[in-house]
């Protein structure tokens, strides 16, 4: 039965329309990932032989260390893309089909993921070619496959963090805050030289019956993930209702009464303050935000005096907000599309609100980064830079991008959800990244940082300026793309 | 009021909608009666500019729709749950769609008294927003907030399921009475009873093809149902 439910899931997303409209997305995606992997393939094999020829560095220590940077990693990039999405066996759940094949389809498709080959590319070579000639094959399978067991531990790890996260979001949050600070404390504190790391994978080479330990862990997190879904399969539909009557809402009006007097343009603005303070989905992306204000502390405070380096950290944290709220910026509106298509609404009025709302966010933000100052006018110069150009040129491009995004974006779904997004939007989000640190790094080729910074903010200036013309181009191409937008918002 | 010339919306090799002449007049109900799939959503998508016409044009008072916005300001339309701005209350949502009419707070709910009995006290002041209330009473949202504010032409598709009983006879009251006062109506709906009663002018759409398009009078019911019986019965 499971084997027969896989073969349906396959074709849900052969047929989903995610997946044929982004079929140009999703070959480029695989290219890039094909050379990473041969990368990584390459530079396993040749590994050992390169470590060898370095006197005094004994290659099977290096890879036992390699292991411990890799768990933490993959324990991260499986919290970011994994994908658990329970609308999928939603249909499944009326039909005479026990639960218990359900949780177990869900769980096997969790851990269907793309980085489950990370492993295999990066350790397989290297225990094949370098740590065979000196142990027995079951040593040096065991090796890899407590390499593997761990990674499968994670897959469930990252998968029960989420779920929990939907049921009881402050706490898991605190405890997944908590884990990757002690995560990042012990590869900080704990020097790698010490040994401890390459000990413990070491005795697993040298007691290869040890691989029951990391057997185990995999087997009991799966164990917990698959207790945790069979008894919140149904809750987890249901909790959408209960938390949220307007009862417990507190009073928006009066904290931002003054919108709706300065007419068409305050009033999009409230609603879209209201559709950010009472939906799930977008309500951590504002204290993200709030967060990575902070971001610049933990660099700008180490001994790296890199202006390119100030330069990325001052666009990521200016740019933020807009790179990951304006980029699915009409999304967030695809449930009531069609009232904003046929209600009595000026495009232009309605466009210039996304603007102003975007902008002004940022300018709050920027106001307060006002204390990197006691970190250097240099710093300081390089964010104001930068924020002038997220607020002047980046909103237009971003807006430009999200006519093109035709996902419904369900607003209840979890922070970590990965519904409604898409290769295209994140790629998206890196080419405005991409282009303002191209623009500043090409003038610099010719200019001193301080010029190069002067001339950034002056094209950002420029942006604030002809605003109106941009936001008339951007409403042509709206124009054009509205008819595929509501078609795929009305797809749910 | 409404005109659509030489209408047709393809997807792919089917053609969904293919009208070549149809007239609706102002302050005229008109009625749309098909099957699932005869393209009754895709002529009020059509009017609505929701999508684009493969061929041919809908005219509201002389405007082509997809060239101009004009319409929007005399028209009130509910087709799904899209139209409707889950996170609010209706209070807030009424509101909404009245500042886009410019109507005061004050003036939407003076406008809004007269639909209290419809509302059965499940609605206003409930401190709920829209997605908490049941799927009729969100129906009901949606289609007072599509005709509280006295639109010049009002479209609603299938307003009449999810609706208890009362609701229904009362909503068929409301349409009528909005019809009476002069705004043309447009209704698409799966039954020949309700649509026989509220529209003075019945089409029957079929395979995105209109095939009768008659006046309403008494054997107009009988001869709806003639018409959908399948004929093996």
């Amino acid at each position: 039965m499971i084997a027969s439910l896989l073969k349906q899931n396959l074709i849900r997303i052969r047929r989903s329309p995610e997946f044929q409209k982004r079929l140009a997305t999703n070959i480029i995606l695989g290219i890039l990932i094909s050379i990473s992997m041969l990368n990584f393939l390459y530079v396993s094999i040749n590994l050992a032989s390169l470590l060898r020829k370095t006197p005094g560095i004994d290659p099977i220590k290096i890879m036992n260390e390699a292991a411990f940077i890799f768990f933490p990693a993959d324990f991260i990039l499986r919290l970011i893309f994994q994908k658990y999405r329970s609308s999928a066996v939603r249909p499944y759940l009326i039909l005479n089909i026990p639960r218990k094949k359900i949780v177990q389809l869900m769980l096997i498709k969790t851990g269907q993921s793309l980085l489950n080959l990370i492993p295999a590319f990066v350790f397989l070579p290297f225990a094949i070619s370098e740590l065979s000639r000196h142990y027995s094959f079951f040593s040096v399978s065991a090796w890899f496959l407590a390499i593997y067991s761990v990674s499968v531990f994670n897959a469930y790890l990252a998968n029960y963090a989420k779920i929990k996260f939907r049921l009881k979001p402050v706490l898991t949050v605190l405890i997944t805050g908590l884990a990757l600070l002690f995560i990042a404390a012990s590869i900080f504190f704990l020097p790698i030289s010490s040994g401890i790391q390459a000990g413990v994978m070491n005795s697993v080479l040298n007691y290869p019956y040890l691989l029951i330990v990391p057997i185990i862990g995999a087997i009991a997190m799966y164990g917990l993930n698959y207790r945790l879904i069979y008894f919140n399969l149904f809750a987890e539909s249901d909790l959408q209702g209960e938390k949220t009557s307007a009862s417990r809402e507190k009073e928006l009006k009066s904290s931002f009464s003054f919108l709706s007097s300065i007419g068409a343009t305050g009033k999009f603005i409230l609603l879209e303050i209201k559709m950010i303070m009472r939906n799930k989905r977008p309500k951590p992306l504002i204290f993200m935000s709030f967060i990575m204000v902070f971001y610049g502390l933990i660099f700008y405070n180490q001994k790296i005096h890199s202006e390119y380096f100030n330069v990325f950290i001052a666009s990521f944290m200016t740019g933020v907000f807009v790179f990951s709220y304006g980029i699915i910026i009409f999304g967030w509106e695809s449930t009531y599309f069609g009232m904003i298509m046929t209600g009595d609404i000026d495009f232009k009025t309605y466009l210039r609100s996304k603007y102003y709302f975007m902008a002004g966010f940022t300018t709050l933000l920027f106001l307060i980064m006002t204390f990197y100052l006691f970190l250097g006018v240099e710093i300081y110069l390089t964010i104001s830079a930068l924020f002038l150009f997220n607020i002047g040129i980046s909103p237009f491009i971003i807006l430009g991008m999200a006519t093109y995004n035709k996902m419904k974006y369900r607003l209840d779904e979890g922070m970590y959800s990965q519904q409604g997004r898409g290769t295209q939007q994140y790629l998206g989000s890196l080419i405005v990244l991409a282009i303002q640190i191209g623009i500043i790094f090409a003038l610099r080729l010719f200019l001193t940082i301080h010029q190069t910074l002067l001339i950034t903010g002056i094209i950002g200036a420029a942006g604030i300026a002809a605003h109106n013309y941009s936001i008339s181009l951007i409403e042509k191409l709206f124009y054009k793309n509205k008819y595929s937008m509501i078609e795929g918002f009305r797809k749910s | 009021m409404i005109k659509a010339l030489n209408l047709t919306k393809t997807y792919g090799r089917t053609t969904v909608l293919n009208i070549s002449s149809l007239e609706i007049g102002a302050g005229e109900s008109f009625g749309l009666v098909g099957n699932n799939g005869a393209g009754k959503t895709t002529f009020f998508s059509l009017i609505t500019d929701l999508i684009k016409a493969t061929s041919g044009e809908v005219r509201s008072k002389d405007k082509n729709v997809y060239l101009s916005n004009h319409w929007k300001e005399y028209t009130g339309s509910f087709l799904d749950e899209s139209f409707l701005i889950d996170f609010l209350s209706p209070e807030e949502y009424f509101e909404f769609i009245g500042s886009l009419h410019s109507l005061s707070k004050e003036e939407v709910n003076r406008k809004l008294e007269k639909y209290a009995d419809f509302f059965n006290g499940e609605i206003m002041g409930k401190k709920k927003f829209i997605r908490d209330l049941s799927k009729g009473n969100q129906k009901k949202v949606g289609i007072i907030g599509a005709l509280f504010f006295e639109p010049e032409l009002l479209i609603l598709d299938e307003p009449f399921p999810h609706l208890d009983p009362t609701s229904v006879i009362r909503l068929k009251k409301i349409i009528k009475e909005t019809s009476s006062k002069g705004t043309a109506v447009l209704i698409s709906s799966h039954d020949l009873n309700h649509v026989t009663e509220v529209c003075e002018r019945i089409a029957v759409l079929e395979k995105g093809i209109i095939l009768h398009d008659i006046k309403t009078s008494s054997n107009t019911l009988k001869e709806l149902e003639a018409y959908f019986t399948p004929e093996e019965e």
